[in-house]
C-alpha cells in the first residue's frame, strides 16, 4: 500500500489518538500510589482496546478468505490495519506502564516488537518493490504460473517429443527443433527410412530435417541454453552481458536465415532471466509475511490468554 | 493477446484451476500460522497441565516471599472452593502476618474476603493489604516501604473519611489556615510539602496548640542536675564515680563529663537506651535518683522506702505506733498480776485495711510478756489485730473496764468505742501525711491537698473510697472541689486529652498513694517510631535542648496556686522533645546542598501499630497471631 | 479462421450416398429448386441413414452441412444440465463460511440471470429449445444445421436419432441453390410460422401477457422479411413504424457518436428490436443493420447468408394496444430506458489515439480494468475476489496482458464499445444486459466462437468440471456409452459485478488501491494521451 493522500485522515486520527491516550495516562498516573499498571481501570481499558485492535488486525488475514463479502473495501481495511497497527505498541506500553512484566508479558512484548517491525518493514518494501518489479520485468506473469511458464520456455525452445518404440513422435515443435530437426535429441537415433503409418509424423519428420548451418545453434543450445533453461543457476546465460556476447557470437556463426531463430532463442533466455528476477523480487516482497502473519497469530493467542489469566488473578 | 512467444491461448498457457489451490506463499503462510498457533497453544496447555504458573507472574517476588515464587496459591486464594477469581485477599496475608488494624473504622474483618480494592484507582476506605504492599516488583523490592502517596490517600483529606463537611479548600490543595479542630483534620500531603499547609504539622507534644507543658508529676529540673557548680554536686559526683569504678566500669563507660576540672553528669547518666538502641529506658528512682536523693530514715530509724513499698512501710509504722501506744497504756494500767493463762485467740473483728504487706512478716510467737516490744518494723498489716489485741489488757476479772483499744464484743457495755480499724486508719493517714509533707513533696508535685486526717469518732464508719469513672468523664469540666475524697486511677487518663491549661490545679483532690505516680511517659511520641541508634552521631542536646545549666528559661506557663506553694517552674514543666524543624534539618527533600535523609511517612510511622492507642483511648484487639508450624507445613500450606 | 481455410472447407465434398438431381425430384421440397448446380458440384448433397440412437451431430463441433429430415424422428438437445434443473438457490461452492455469509446477505453473484422455463434457447434448427426442457424433437420436413452450413458456425445442439432416420446432408452450395427457390423459401417460412414463431413471440416480454388467441392472430398477421447482409433495417432518426424479431442471422444495433459509430449490441436469433416503433410518432434511436457471420464475412466468392426477420408493424399492433393498454406503458418505459442509456453512455472521445493506445484498443474500454503496477504487490486478491464473487468458481480476471504506461491491462472484459464477441454465437447465449455488461447464459455449448472473437483475450473457456456442472439427465446413457463427446468447457466473461452493491469485486478487494476500473476515454483524457508516447520514454512498450 503506497502511502498517499488517502492516508491523511488516518494519520491525523492516529496522531490524535496517540496524544489523547498519553494525556489520559499522565492524567491518571497520580491516582495510583504504586504507579500506573496494567491492573488499574485505565490499564485494563488500554489492554482491552489493544487486544480488540489486535483482533481486528488479524482479521485482515481472515477477510482475505471471503474477499467478496461486503465488509468494507480491502483498501480501507489495509489503511486501518497499517495505522492501527502503528498505534498498538503505544497502547500496550501505556497498558503495561512501560514495564516488561513477567515472563509471559515479556514474551508477548517480544512478539509484538517482531510483528510490528516486520509490518513496518513490509510497508517500506511495498513502497519500492512493485516499481522495481515493473521496471526489471518487462512482461510479468502470474506468480502461481511461474513454474509453468518457465517450463513452457523449454517447450518453446525444443518442443515436445514422444517416444514410441523406435519412433519419435513430435507432439509440438520448438524453435530449435525447427532448425535442427530431430537430431536435437542426441540420445535418440533419428529415424531413417522407416515406413511410418502416421502421415503426420512423416510430414513432421520431413519438415524437421536439419537446416544447413544450424549446427552451431544446436551445439550452443545443448551446451548453454538447455542447461540454463533447465535451471542451472551457474550457467553463464544468467548474466545479461555474457548472454548478449554469446548470442552475438552464435549469430555470427550462423547463416542469416537462421538469425530469426537465434533471436527467438535469445528472447526465451531473456524471458527466463526476467521470470527468475520476478520470482526473486516477489519472494522478497512476500517473505516478511512469513514472520509477520504466524507470529501475529501467536501474539493474539498469547494476549487473550494473558488477559484471561491476569484478570483472574 | 497471447504472449509474443507463445501462440497458445491463455487458458492453455495457464492452468486456470490454480484459483482453487492454495499456492505459495498463501499456503505456506497459512500453515505456518496454524503451526504458530498450535505451538503457542501447546506450550500454554502443557504449562497449564503441569500447573506451572510461573510464566504468568508479573514480576519477581520480593525476597521475603521468594520461597513461594512458584506456588501462586499461597497468596492467590479463592474465597471459597471453586471460586474462579483469585485476587490476593487479606486472609492470605493474615495467615502468616499479624497486622493490626490502623483505625477502628478500618477493620481487618471487613475486608478479609474482599478482593483488592484498588481496581478503582483511588483510595477506598476498605482497601486491603495488597494495595499498599505491592508484590511482584522484583527481588529487592521492600514490601514495607510503602510510598507516601498511600498514606496521603486518606490523610490528604481526612474529612472525606470522617464524613464531615469538607473544608472549603479543594482536594489536596490546602489554601486556608489549619483549623482549631486539631492537626488530624488538616491535609498532610508530605513530611515536607512546598505548601506549608500541606506539610506534616508540628509535633503535638511541642506544638503551640497544645500547652507544651510537661504534665508529669515529678519536680525535676534538668539544668539543676547538669550544673557542676551546684553546691554538693562535685562531692556527690565524685562519690558516684568512685562507686562505679568499684563496680568495674571503665573510664569511658562512666557517664560523667570532665570539663574545666569539674565533673558533670552527661545525659547518659540517667537516660540509658534499651537493648535495641531505639528508645530510652524508663527513669527509675532506684536506679537513677536514689544514689543522691535518699529518703532518709523514719522516726524509728528505718530508711524510708520508695514506691509501692511505702504502703506497707506506713502500715507497719502505724501498727508500731499503735503498739507503742497500747504498750504505754498497758504500762500505765498495769497491775502486778502475773500474766499466765492461755492467750486468747485472735479476736474476730473487722480486719483493718485492705492492704497486704509485701511479705508476711514473721509471726510473733506466743508472748507471755505483754510488755515486750516488737523490734521489727516490718510487720504485716494482717497482724495488726494481734498487736492491738496484745496491747489490750487481758480479759478476765478486772477491777473495772478501762478505756483502751477494745474489741467488738457482746458485753452488756453498750457504750460504743473507737474500733482498732478506725484507730489504725487514723494513724496511717497521719503518718502518710507527715511523710508526704516531709519527704515526698521534695520531688513529687502534689496535685492533691491531702486533708488533715480527722480523728475517728466512735460509730463512724471507715472512710470509703469512691472512684471516678475517668473514661467517660470530661475531667476539665469537673469541679474538683466537690469531689472529695476520691480515688482516681490516673493511669487511665490520657495526658493529651486533658487541656491542662484549663485545669485549676488546686481544685483537684485525691487520696491514696496512686497520686504519687509521676506518670513519666515511657515515650513522648507514642504514635511514631524512632531509633536513637540511627542518630548516634548526634549529641543529645542537638534535639533535646534545654538541659544545660545555662539554658534559657522557657516562656512562662500558666500560673497556678497550689496549697503547698510548690509551683512547678517553667523549667520543670519544660518538654525537651525536638520540634519538627529539628528533624527537618536532615530529613528534607533534595535541595541544593544535599539529598536529605528519608522523609517518607513510614520512616517514622507504622500503619499496623497496636501500641498506639486508638481513637478515644481505645486499644484495638489485634488479631491473634497465626499458629506456628513446621517448615514443610509452612512451605506447602 | 483464415479465408483460405474457409474456402477449403466450403469446397469440400461429402462422402456417402451422393444424390443426383433425379433422386431429388421426387421430393416436394425440391420442387422448383434449380438443380443445375448439383450437376456442377455433384458432392454437395448426400443421403444419410442413421439407426436409432446414433448421434448425428454434436454441439460445439465444427460443421459445414445442413440436414433435411426425410424420415424418422430425431431428438435435439443441449446436453448441459441447466441451472433450471438444479436447485436454484444452492450455490455450487459452499461450506460453513459461505453459509454464514448467506445469513448476512453476502451472496456471490449468480453468473447468469434467472429464466423461466419457457424462455427460449434459440438453436440452429426449425425448432427452438426452452430453458425448462433443453430438448425437442424433430420430424420429417424439419431442417437443422442451416447456420453451420451457411456460416460455418459450430453445431448449436446435439442431434440424436430416436428412430431409424433418413436425411439429406446438404453442403453450402446446394443449400444456397435451395434458398433461391421460392418454393423452398415458402416452405421454410411456413415451417417457421407454424413451429417457431409463436415461441419467438412469446419470448418477447412485452407479449407475455397476451392471450393465446390474440397471439395466434398476431402470428398470422406478421410479415416475414428477408434481408441480405449489410442491409440496414432502419436508420437512427427514421420514423418508426415496426418492430422486428430475428428469425435467423444477426443484426447490429449501433448509434452515432462523435467519435464514430458506437455499437450497442449484436442481436441474434430469438432477439427483438425496434419495439419503440410500435408507438405512433416515435423515431428510431439507433441504426439496425443486418450483418454477416464473421467467418464468412469478406471472403471473396462467398455470399453471406440472408438474415431473416419478422416484422410487426404498428398497424398490426394497433388492435393489440387497444386490447392491452398496459403494453403502451411498457413500450414507453422501454423507450425511456433506451434514451437514458444513450445519454449515460454518450461519452465523446476527443482525444487522438497514440500508437500504443490504438494498438491496445484501449478506447474500446467503457469499463476497463487497469492494475497500477507501482502499487500492486501481486497478491492475487483481485483474482480470489473474482472467484468468490461468482457462484461458479472460475475467475474472469487473469493478471496477464499488455502494459500501458505503469498500468497492466489484464484480461478482463472491457465492456467494448463494439462488442464483437457477441457475433456468431450459435445459441445466442452471449448477451448484453441493460447496463451493457456482457453475460453468457448457461446454455453455452463451449464452441469457443466468442472467445476467439474477443481481441483482448477477455473471454476464457473453463473446463466444466471446474464449473462443477453435472451432465444432463437426458444425456447420461449416451455419455456412459461413450457415444457422444461431452461438452467439456464453457465460456465465462467478466460481468462487471453488476449485481454487487459495492461494484466490481476486484477493485473492492484490492488492498493496495492498485485495481481500477475506468472508462478509458476519461482515463486517457486525464492522462493526456496526446503527450504520452513511446518517444517520450514514459510509456513502456
Amino acid at each position: 500500500m503506497l502511502i498517499d493522500r488517502k492516508h491523511t485522515p488516518w494519520f491525523f486520527v492516529t496522531l490524535l489518538l496517540s496524544v489523547a491516550t498519553v494525556a489520559l495516562y499522565l492524567w491518571d498516573a497520580p491516582n495510583h500510589p504504586s504507579g500506573p499498571a496494567g491492573n488499574t481501570v485505565l490499564g485494563i481499558v488500554f489492554g482491552s482496546v489493544a487486544l480488540a485492535i489486535m483482533l481486528f488486525l488479524v482479521a485482515l488475514g481472515l477477510k482475505r478468505r471471503v474477499p467478496h463479502w461486503r465488509l468494507g473495501s480491502a483498501a480501507s481495511w489495509m489503511r486501518a490495519h497499517i495505522w492501527l497497527g502503528l498505534l498498538t505498541p503505544l497502547l500496550v506500553a501505556l497498558h503495561g506502564a512501560f514495564k516488561l512484566g513477567g515472563t509471559m508479558t515479556t514474551v508477548l512484548w517480544l512478539l509484538l516488537a517482531v510483528v510490528w517491525l516486520s509490518g513496518v518493514f513490509g510497508l517500506l518494501l511495498q513502497q519500492a518493490l512493485p516499481t522495481m518489479l515493473r521496471h526489471s520485468v518487462r512482461q510479468e506473469t502470474v506468480a502461481q504460473q511461474l513454474g509453468r511458464e518457465l517450463d513452457s520456455l523449454i517447450l518453446l525452445a525444443e518442443g515436445k517429443t514422444q517416444t514410441m518404440g523406435k519412433r519419435i513422435r513430435v507432439v509440438t515443435s520448438g524453435i530449435v527443433q525447427r532448425c535442427v530437426g530431430l537430431s536435437l535429441h542426441e540420445t535418440v537415433p533419428p529415424l531413417e527410412g522407416d515406413a511410418l503409418d502416421d502421415k503426420a509424423v512423416a510430414a513432421l519428420v520431413k519438415r524437421n530435417d536439419p537446416i544447413p548451418g544450424a549446427e552451431p545453434i544446436r551445439r550452443f543450445y545443448l551446451d548453454e541454453v538447455r542447461p540454463f533453461l533447465r535451471g542451472d543457476t551457474r550457467a553463464k546465460l544468467n548474466d545479461l552481458s555474457s548472454s548478449e556476447a554469446m548470442f552475438e557470437s552464435v549469430r555470427t556463426s550462423s547463416p542469416t536465415h537462421l538469425h530469426k531463430s537465434v533471436d527467438q532463442l535469445e528472447t526465451l533466455c531473456q524471458r527466463r532471466r526476467e521470470l527468475l528476477r520476478q520470482r526473486m523480487l516477489m519472494r522478497l516482497l512476500m517473505t516478511w509475511l512469513f514472520v509477520h502473519a504466524p507470529l501475529s497469530w501467536a501474539l493474539v493467542l498469547g494476549s487473550i490468554v494473558h488477559g484471561i489469566i491476569a484478570l483472574r488473578y | 493477446m497471447p504472449n509474443d512467444l507463445d501462440p497458445r491461448p491463455l487458458n492453455e498457457r495457464f492452468d486456470l484451476r490454480y484459483v482453487h489451490r492454495r499456492t505459495w506463499p498463501k499456503n505456506a503462510i497459512f500453515w505456518s500460522s496454524v503451526i504458530a498457533m498450535l505451538v503457542t497453544g501447546g506450550v500454554l496447555a502443557t504449562l497449564s497441565v503441569r500447573r506451572d504458573q510461573a510464566i504468568y507472574s508479573s514480576g519477581e517476588l520480593a525476597t521475603a516471599h521468594a520461597m513461594f515464587s512458584t506456588d501462586c496459591a499461597q497468596c492467590h486464594q479463592p474465597s471459597q472452593d471453586g471460586d474462579y477469581w483469585l485476587p490476593v485477599r487479606d486472609q492470605a496475608c493474615l495467615s502468616c502476618h499479624s497486622a493490626e488494624a490502623h483505625h477502628p473504622h478500618r477493620s481487618n474483618h471487613v475486608t478479609l474476603n474482599a478482593p483488592t480494592g484498588d481496581r478503582l484507582g483511588h483510595a477506598a476506605m476498605d482497601v486491603n493489604c495488597a494495595v499498599c504492599h505491592t508484590e511482584h516488583r522484583g527481588l529487592d523490592h521492600n514490601l514495607s516501604a510503602v510510598a507516601d502517596s498511600f498514606c496521603v490517600q486518606c490523610h490528604g483529606d481526612l474529612h472525606r473519611w470522617r464524613r464531615e463537611p469538607a473544608p472549603p479548600y479543594p482536594h489536596r490543595q490546602p489554601s486556608v489556615e489549619p483549623t482549631e479542630e486539631g492537626p488530624t483534620a488538616n491535609p498532610i500531603l508530605a513530611f515536607n510539602h512546598p505548601n506549608p499547609l500541606g506539610s506534616h504539622p508540628e509535633f503535638r507534644v511541642v506544638s503551640k496548640q497544645t500547652p507544651r507543658i510537661d504534665t508529669t508529676l515529678i519536680r525535676f529540673e534538668h539544668h539543676a542536675h547538669m550544673d557542676p557548680q551546684k553546691p554538693g554536686m562535685q562531692d556527690a559526683l565524685k562519690k558516684w564515680v568512685a562507686q562505679l569504678e568499684a563496680e568495674g566500669m571503665t573510664h569511658d563507660q562512666i557517664p560523667v563529663v570532665r570539663a574545666n576540672g569539674m565533673l558533670n553528669m552527661s545525659c547518659a547518666a540517667c537516660h540509658v537506651p534499651d537493648d535495641a538502641g531505639r528508645y530510652m529506658l524508663p527513669i527509675v528512682y532506684e536506679k537513677h535518683c536514689q544514689q543522691c536523693h535518699t529518703l532518709g530514715n523514719s522516726t524509728y530509724g528505718e530508711p524510708v522506702p520508695h514506691g509501692q513499698a511505702i504502703a506497707s512501710f506506713v502500715d507497719a509504722l502505724a501498727a508500731r505506733k499503735l503498739y507503742e501506744q497500747a504498750a504505754k497504756q498497758a504500762e500505765a494500767a498495769k497491775p502486778t498480776t502475773p500474766a499466765t493463762g492461755p492467750r486468747p485467740g485472735p479476736t474476730p473483728g473487722p480486719r483493718p485495711g485492705p492492704k497486704p504487706g509485701p511479705r508476711p512478716g514473721p509471726r510473733p510467737g506466743p508472748r507471755s510478756d505483754a510488755g515486750a516490744q516488737p523490734t521489727s518494723i516490718q510487720l504485716a498489716s494482717s497482724n495488726i489485730a494481734v498487736i492491738t489485741a496484745l496491747a489490750q489488757p487481758r480479759p478476765g476479772p478486772r477491777p473495772g473496764p478501762k478505756p483502751g483499744p477494745s474489741r467488738t464484743d457482746t458485753s452488756n457495755n453498750v457504750k460504743p468505742s473507737i474500733t482498732p480499724a478506725q484507730h489504725f486508719e487514723f494513724e496511717r493517714a497521719t503518718i502518710s501525711r507527715s511523710l508526704a509533707e516531709q519527704k515526698c513533696i521534695k520531688c513529687h508535685i502534689q496535685l492533691i491537698d491531702v486533708p488533715k486526717p480527722k480523728r475517728p469518732r466512735a460509730g463512724q464508719a471507715p472512710p470509703k473510697l469512691e472512684s471516678v469513672d475517668l473514661k467517660s468523664t470530661d475531667l476539665s469540666k469537673i469541679d474538683w472541689r466537690k469531689v472529695k475524697p476520691k480515688a482516681i486511677d490516673w493511669s487511665l487518663v490520657d495526658n493529651a486529652r486533658i487541656e491542662w491549661a484549663k485545669v485549676d490545679w488546686r481544685t483537684i483532690h485525691a487520696s491514696g498513694w496512686s497520686l504519687l505516680d509521676p506518670r513519666i511517659p515511657d515515650r513522648w511520641m507514642p504514635r511514631s517510631i524512632f531509633d536513637h541508634n540511627a542518630h548516634a552521631a548526634l549529641q543529645c542536646a542537638s534535639c533535646h535542648a534545654g538541659a544545660e545549666a545555662d539554658a534559657p528559661e522557657p516562656e512562662s506557663y500558666p500560673a497556678t496556686k497550689l496549697t503547698w506553694k510548690l509551683r512547678p517552674t517553667g523549667r520543670t514543666r519544660q518538654i525537651m522533645m525536638p520540634s519538627i524543624d529539628d528533624c527537618r534539618k536532615c530529613h528534607h527533600p533534595p535541595n541544593r546542598t544535599s539529598h536529605g535523609a528519608r522523609d517518607g511517612c513510614v520512616t517514622c510511622h507504622t500503619y499496623h501499630d497496636s501500641r498506639a492507642p486508638g481513637l478515644a483511648g481505645h486499644r484495638h484487639t489485634p488479631p491473634a497471631p497465626p499458629a506456628r508450624s513446621n517448615i514443610s507445613r509452612f512451605l506447602n500450606e | 479462421m483464415s479465408k483460405r481455410k474457409v474456402k477449403a472447407m466450403l469446397a469440400a465434398t461429402l462422402q456417402g450416398e451422393l444424390l443426383k438431381p433425379d433422386d431429388l425430384r421426387a421430393y416436394d421440397i425440391f420442387k422448383g429448386v434449380d438443380l443445375a448446380p448439383l450437376e456442377r458440384y455433384p458432392g454437395t448433397i448426400a443421403r444419410r441413414r442413421f439407426k436409432a440412437g446414433e448421434v448425428i451431430c454434436r454441439e460445439g463441433e465444427g460443421g459445414t452441412t445442413a440436414f433435411y429430415l426425410v424420415e424418422g424422428r430425431v431428438r435435439v438437445f443441449i446436453q448441459r444440465k441447466l441451472d433450471a434443473q438444479q436447485n436454484k438457490n444452492k450455490p455450487r461452492r459452499g461450506g460453513i463460511i459461505a453459509w454464514v455469509g448467506r445469513m448476512f446477505g453476502q451472496r456471490p453473484i449468480r453468473h447468469q440471470p434467472e429464466h423461466d422455463a419457457d424462455d427460449l434457447i434459440p438453436i440452429d434448427a426449425t425448432v427452438d429449445l426452452t430453458y425448462g426442457r433443453a430438448a425437442a424433437e424433430m420430424g420429417p420436413g424439419d431442417v437443422f444445421g442451416e447456420m453451420s452450413c451457411l456460416n460455418l458456425a459450430p453445431r448449436s445442439a446435439t442431434v440424436v436419432a430416436e428412430t431409424d432416420c433418413v436425411m439429406f446432408e446438404i453442403l453450402r452450395n446446394m443449400f444456397e441453390a435451395m434458398q433461391a427457390s421460392e418454393t423452398f423459401v415458402k416452405r421454410m417460412d411456413d415451417l417457421y410460422r407454424e413451429r417457431s414463431l409463436r415461441g419467438h413471440l412469446r419470448n418477447v416480454p412485452m407479449f407475455a401477457e397476451v392471450e393465446d388467441e390474440d397471439l395466434e392472430r398476431l402470428r398470422n398477421e406478421v410479415t416475414l422479411v428477408h434481408a441480405k447482409a449489410g442491409d440496414v433495417v432502419f436508420h437512427e432518426g427514421d420514423e418508426a413504424d415496426a418492430m422486428y424479431l430475428i428469425r435467423l442471422g444477426q443484426v447490429k444495433v449501433s448509434q452515432h457518436a462523435p467519435g464514430g459509430e458506437r455499437t450497442l449490441a449484436y442481436l441474434t436469433k430469438g432477439d427483438w428490436f425496434g419495439e419503440t416503433g410500435l408507438l405512433r410518432g416515435s423515431t428510431r434511436n439507433a441504426t439496425c443493420k443486418a450483418v454477416a457471420h464473421p467467418s464468412v464475412e469478406n471472403v471473396p466468392g462467398i455470399k453471406p447468408a440472408p438474415i431473416e426477420l419478422v416484422r410487426i408493424g404498428h398497424t398490426e399492433f394497433a388492435w393489440l394496444i387497444e386490447k392491452y393498454p398496459r403494453l403502451r406503458g411498457k413500450l414507453e418505459a422501454t423507450a425511456e430506458l433506451r434514451i437514458r442509456d444513450q445519454q449515460r453512455m454518450a461519452k465523446t472521445a476527443t482525444i487522438t489515439e497514440s500508437h500504443r493506445v490504438e494498438e491496445l484498443g484501449l478506447l474500446q474500454g467503457q469499463n476497463m480494468m487497469l492494475i497500477d503496477l507501482d502499487r500492486c504487490t501481486r497478491c492475487d486478491q483481485c483474482v480470489d475476489a473474482c472467484v468468490s464473487a461468482h457462484d461458479d468458481g472460475v475467475t474472469r480476471l487473469i493478471r496477464e496482458g499488455p502494459r500501458y504506461d505503469k498500468y497492466l491491462v489484464p484480461s478482463s472484459c472491457r465492456m467494448c464499445r463494439d462488442p464483437v464477441c457477441m457475433i456468431g454465437c450459435p445459441v445466442g447465449s452471449i448477451r448484453r444486459a441493460e447496463d451493457l455488461h456482457i453475460m453468457i447464459e448457461d446454455w453455452c455449448i463451449g464452441c469457443e466462437v466468442c472467445a476467439k472473437q474477443c481481441p483482448y483475450d477477455s473471454i476464457q473457456m473453463h473446463a466444466l468440471d471446474e464449473l462443477g456442472t453435472d451432465l444432463g439427465q437426458e444425456y447420461e446413457q449416451l455419455a456412459e456409452a461413450g457415444e457422444v463427446r461431452q461438452v467439456t468447457q464453457q465460456a465465462a466473461v467478466c460481468d462487471q459485478c453488476a449485481d454487487l452493491p459495492t461494484g466490481p469485486a476486484c477493485v473492492y478487494s484490492c488492498p493496495h488501491d492498485a485495481a481500477l476500473r475506468v472508462n478509458s476515454v476519461d482515463f486517457l483524457e486525464a492522462m493526456d494521451v496526446m503527450d504520452r508516447d513511446v518517444h517520450s520514454g514514459v510509456v513502456d512498450e
